[in-house]
């Protein structure tokens, strides 16, 4: 049985960042709010998940500001699979995840209230600190 | 309006099975561990994906452990929001605009409409039927995974 034709998505434009992503690769981001164009890591589960930093960068001038073109790299299309950060405590295959204060990813089990949000599925192990692929398909814990 | 640029994705690499997936095309799967699939029998496992060719390992009838798979011999869809041809069980008929979850009376990977079997909390709707179907017929469904988290109570 054939496959189909590609999926296609109308990019957003990500042109400014809250602060420095150098190093942040395999991080979750979400919107700035109030703030069109401009991502920061999500540092908690009640952040809106956006995407995941897939090649990370610093601003022009260092710090908050506008990003040169093509200099950050982003996973933002609902259902991608990434390679992603583990925070604290180890991933299992199958695991609900959401982000910790760092923007790393750790298990959902615990750490998810009403209103926050899981970010995907764990596709493989991990240590804690180490690497895994996560599906992203964000949603929210209604109850 | 111009369309953008296509969905990139990084492959997961799906290289054993745990049982012979022969003729288990439409049927759901599921993580069983890393690199492993296995058929969803129950609504309750996390949906990875579609069984679009299906296929046996390379030492078949042994699948303790898990046995490696040919390159290429199975093929999946597990792209969220693909439209896919998905096999529906014996627990009755299907109608467009349906949700789809798998089929626990049968409990072999084949997909129910949520108007024959109630989800209850906790369990995953696997996508949306597109097309009719009969029971044990072929329907268009949309994988559009989600997680059954409430049930309203009947009125009093």
């Amino acid at each position: 049985m054939a496959l189909g034709p590609l999926t296609y998505k109308t990019p957003a434009q990500i042109t400014s960042i809250a602060a420095d992503l150098t190093g942040s690769e395999g991080c979750g981001l979400t919107l700035t709010t109030a703030t069109q164009g401009r991502v920061e890591i999500a540092n908690a589960p009640a952040d809106l998940p956006y995407g995941i930093v897939v090649v990370g960068a610093d601003s022009v001038a260092g710090g908050a500001g506008p990003i040169a073109a093509g200099a950050l790299e982003i996973v933002d299309a609902y259902g991608c699979v990434v390679q992603v950060q583990a925070g604290a405590g180890a991933i299992t295959v199958n695991m609900l995840v959401t982000v910790d204060s760092a923007g790393k990813f750790i298990t959902s089990a615990g750490n998810v209230a009403v209103g926050e949000y899981y970010w995907g599925i764990a596709l493989t192990a991990a240590p804690a600190g180490g690497q895994f692929l996560m599906r992203f398909q964000p949603y929210g814990r209604q109850v | 309006m111009a369309l953008g640029a296509t969905t990139y994705k990084t492959p997961n690499i799906i290289n054993k099975i745990s049982e012979d997936l022969t003729g288990r095309e439409g049927c759901g799967v599921f993580l069983a561990a890393a690199n492993t699939v296995q058929l969803a029998t129950n609504a309750s496992v996390l949906p990875y994906g579609i069984i679009v060719t299906g296929t046996d390992s390379l030492t078949p009838g042994d699948y303790s452990p898990p046995s490696s798979i040919g390159d290429a011999s199975l093929e999946l869809v597990d792209q969220l929001g693909c439209v896919v041809q998905v096999l529906i069980g014996t627990n009755g008929n299907v109608t467009a605009g349906d949700f789809l979850l798998i089929d626990t009376v049968d409990a072999d990977g084949t997909f129910a409409s949520v108007a024959n079997q109630a989800p209850v909390e906790g369990e995953w709707i696997w996508g949306l039927a597109l097309t009719d179907a009969a029971s044990s017929q072929q329907c268009l469904m949309r994988f559009q995974p989600q997680n059954v988290q409430y049930i309203a109570p009947p009125p009093p």
